[in-house]
């Protein structure tokens, strides 16, 4: 019978190689009964990753050490597995891997703008490069540009990412300009009150300097 | 043929105590960390009490009980990942979190020879025929304290591409809490990423842009 | 006075003392005038450049509130969030930090004093500050307060306050000369400087325009009694919206003056970004970008202590010199 599946992480794993990769495993407490179901566990290992087993009549052992990352370097390619003996005293059920990224998307521009001004149909902006061209440039971009839940968004002040580029896929290339406003932080009392402190702080420190004023 | 780069993503990891079942599009949604639209076409490979996994809003979300993943291939999203962590942790500020990675992987098409030549410049093989026939990096990495004196490290890992014709570059920036932080949630730290976020994309740029001009320096 | 960043990123002020061989250990003050983009980006740098200079910030800036705000906004390092707020911000740390002598402007202020011997005799020099006032400050931070972060309150980028009531004029006297340098002050300051300043005496022969020449910042009876008819005005340009100095602005100054210059092009300059995929998607939008950052001009203007000469205007760079008729500038830039 199976029981209630648990996660856990690897053990072993250091905190700076769990920083640098996501990872998952699950734990499957098997009871004895475990020949039928261990055939089900093997076939979904064998779909999505890699699989560890051990000579055991009881259980068996399939583990994917970790979820897909569409950017990362392990060897082979999504959907493979390897097969190794290792004894192990749990045996885990792999983690359904998520699908790989189809389209990659290639930002030729991107700007980091803020809002200096709006009227009713577009706003203007003074934008930084990010990506490609550096130059600070400003324009006026039109309202029907901006994502309809961002509209609220725009106020003079609010800071946005355009970014311009295409999508490559199966399918061929197509190109994308997408203005996102950033939904920004907000100020906590905690916030508020360590910058109070700090400010406070500061100023005392600038009034007690003496003024070198050829008058004073 | 000019090494240039093939995909490139940057991937936030927190290590903490988390309640992964918290962690739906809908959530982040709600909490105006991304679009409605954007909860409402995400793509859910995994909702469970001990592990999320989804992608929404151009961003690949995995969670478990101890690890909180935010990762996207798409430059566009970048500043949306902070953004998305920065805005769920000053939600959830009681969060204990330990550490934190920012992470940038990048493969760089390049010659077939990119990786031969630019570990021979880098790591003398002399000294290791004395006892294997044909010695050969696999793989580099560089280690360094951080610039701004906390507690963490910088990891710069080269070597050659598994996906693609050409080499790999990983670059870690890791903050772990201090240890005499005050507050036994997140708000430290994540103050640390949010002022931090420049400089670390600053920094994995830099290494990005060494390794392709030092392939570029051989390339025929 | 101020700063701003020449096309190699440093601030324009060093890389001039630095082609004028000047030692960096010579220059005696740093003015930071106020704390917009446009004027400071690049002054702490200039503060650890030149190790023996007193700075001269607003007496104003130093209250809670506005520390208050510096501290706010200045973390952020995000390109577009805050630079003027975060660069003085820095000034502040560097102050205390290193204890550095410092001059606190108010109205009436001598912040700098010098007596040299000369030939025909010894020529005294002073450098007063003439704002911000008591009146201009109060109005300033109590406008300030509602710009104070407050629990809940979004994070977002703080458009520059108007009027900038916190803007250092300065009143340069050297000998029988007198120059007004007038930084970013708008009408009612002026207003308050003519009410109150026991300090200006006689009339300018060279100013600084302040405002980027802006309607906002011409305070005609200032001008009718401190600036001399027959003067050398200069203006630098504002180059994004409202793209400062209009036609009509350079043409009430001109009205004012003998000749106005301008330390950079004032043409709204359109940019096209190299990359075909984005000057397709940019052309298929409507949308067109102009350039923010243009090359750097300077205007150099000198004279004898003795006698009556005029100033010797210099070109360098993209600036230009305005043509009193047209209103525009006169023809190509300078370069010397």
């Amino acid at each position: 019978m199976l029981t209630e599946p648990m996660v856990t992480d690897r053990p072993d794993a250091m905190a700076s190689e769990q920083l640098s990769r996501p990872a998952v495993l699950i734990d499957l407490a098997l009871d004895e009964d475990t020949p039928t179901v261990g055939a089900e566990v093997i076939e979904l290992a064998s779909r999505f990753g890699r699989w560890r087993s051990r000579e055991n009549s009881a259980s068996f052992t399939a583990a994917t050490p970790e979820l897909e990352s569409p950017t990362d370097n392990r060897e082979g390619r999504p959907g493979s597995w390897s097969e190794r003996l290792a004894p192990q005293r749990d045996p885990m059920l792999v983690a359904p891997a998520p699908p790989p990224i189809r389209e990659q998307f290639v930002a030729r521009q991107q700007w980091e703008g803020y809002v200096e001004s709006i009227s009713s149909d577009e706003f203007f902006a003074r934008l930084v490069g990010v990506i490609g061209d550096r130059d600070e440039v400003s324009s006026a971009i039109p309202m029907e540009d901006v994502h309809p839940e961002d509209t609220d968004l725009v106020q003079v002040g609010a800071v946005f990412y355009w970014t311009i580029g295409y999508y490559e896929g199966p399918s061929g290339r197509r190109r994308s300009s997408d203005v996102r406003f950033r939904r920004m932080p907000r100020w906590s009392k905690r916030d508020v009150d360590r910058t109070l402190g700090e400010a406070k702080l500061r100023a005392e420190r600038l009034r007690a300097l003496t003024d070198d004023s050829p008058a004073s | 043929m000019k090494a240039q780069v093939q995909s490139e993503g940057i991937t936030v990891v927190l290590v903490g105590h988390f309640n992964p079942a918290i962690f739906t599009p809908y959530w982040f949604a709600e909490y105006d960390l991304i679009r409605v639209q954007e909860a409402e076409s995400a793509e859910i490979h995994v909702v469970h009490p001990d592990i999320a996994s989804f992608d929404a809003a151009g961003i690949r979300f995995q969670v478990t009980r101890q690890k909180f993943s935010a990762s996207t291939v798409n430059a566009s999203c970048f500043q949306l990942v902070r953004d998305v962590v920065v805005g769920t942790f000053h939600l959830l500020e009681h969060t204990p979190i330990l550490a934190i990675g920012i992470n940038r992987d990048v493969h760089v098409r390049a010659q077939r020879e990119a990786w031969e030549r630019l570990s021979n410049r880098w790591v003398a093989r002399d000294p290791f025929r004395d006892f294997m026939p044909s010695p050969a990096p696999c793989s580099l990495s560089v280690e360094s304290e951080r610039a701004d004196g906390r507690q963490g490290q910088y990891t710069v890992k080269v070597e050659p591409s598994q996906r693609i014709q050409g080499v790999y570059l990983s670059v870690n920036d890791e903050i772990r809490r201090a240890d005499d932080a005050v507050d036994h949630g997140c708000r430290e730290i994540i103050d640390v990423l949010e002022e931090g976020w420049h400089d670390a994309l600053t920094l994995s740029e830099a290494a990005r842009d060494m390794v392709i001009a030092e392939l570029n320096s051989n390339a025929d | 006075m101020d700063s701003c960043l020449d096309e190699k990123g440093l601030p324009a002020a060093l890389s001039y003392i630095d082609a004028m061989s000047i030692s960096r250990e010579d220059v005696e003050l740093l003015v930071v005038t106020h704390w917009h983009d446009d004027h400071v980006r690049g002054f702490s740098a200039l503060i650890e450049a030149c190790p023996n200079a007193r700075v001269v910030v607003a007496n104003a800036l130093t209250t809670d509130e506005f520390q208050t705000l510096a501290k706010a906004y200045g973390r952020s390092r995000a390109k577009t969030q805050q630079p003027g707020l975060r660069e003085i911000d820095r000034v502040f740390d560097l102050i205390v930090s290193e204890r550095r002598s410092v001059a606190y402007a108010v109205a009436d202020r001598v912040v700098w004093t010098r007596d040299v011997q000369l030939a025909g005799g010894t020529v005294r020099s002073t450098l007063s500050s003439l704002s911000p006032t008591d009146v201009g400050s109060r109005r300033a931070l109590l406008g300030l307060q509602r710009l104070l972060p407050r629990p809940g309150a979004s994070k977002r980028r703080l458009p520059n306050p108007s009027p900038n009531d916190l803007s250092i004029v300065l009143w340069l006297s050297v000998g029988s000369h007198r120059v007004v340098l007038g930084g970013d002050l708008e009408n009612a300051g002026w207003a308050e400087i003519l009410n109150s300043s026991t300090l200006l005496d006689g009339t300018a022969s060279a100013i600084k325009v302040p405002h980027h020449g802006s309607e906002g910042a011409h305070h005609p009876p200032f001008w009718n009694d401190h600036v001399d008819r027959s003067s050398t005005a200069v203006v630098t340009p504002y180059a994004r919206p409202p793209f400062l100095p209009k036609k009509s602005d350079v043409v009430r100054v001109l009205g004012a003056v003998s000749n106005l210059h301008s330390a950079g092009p004032t043409d709204r300059v359109k940019f096209e970004p190299a990359d075909r995929v984005v000057q397709r998607t940019l052309r298929e939008a409507g949308v067109q970008l102009e350039r923010i950052s243009g090359p750097l001009g300077q205007v150099r203007l000198r004279r004898s202590i003795h006698g009556s000469t005029e100033w010797a205007v210099e070109l360098i760079g993209n600036s230009t010199t305005f043509d009193r008729a047209a209103g525009q500038p006169a023809g190509p830039p300078g370069s010397t």
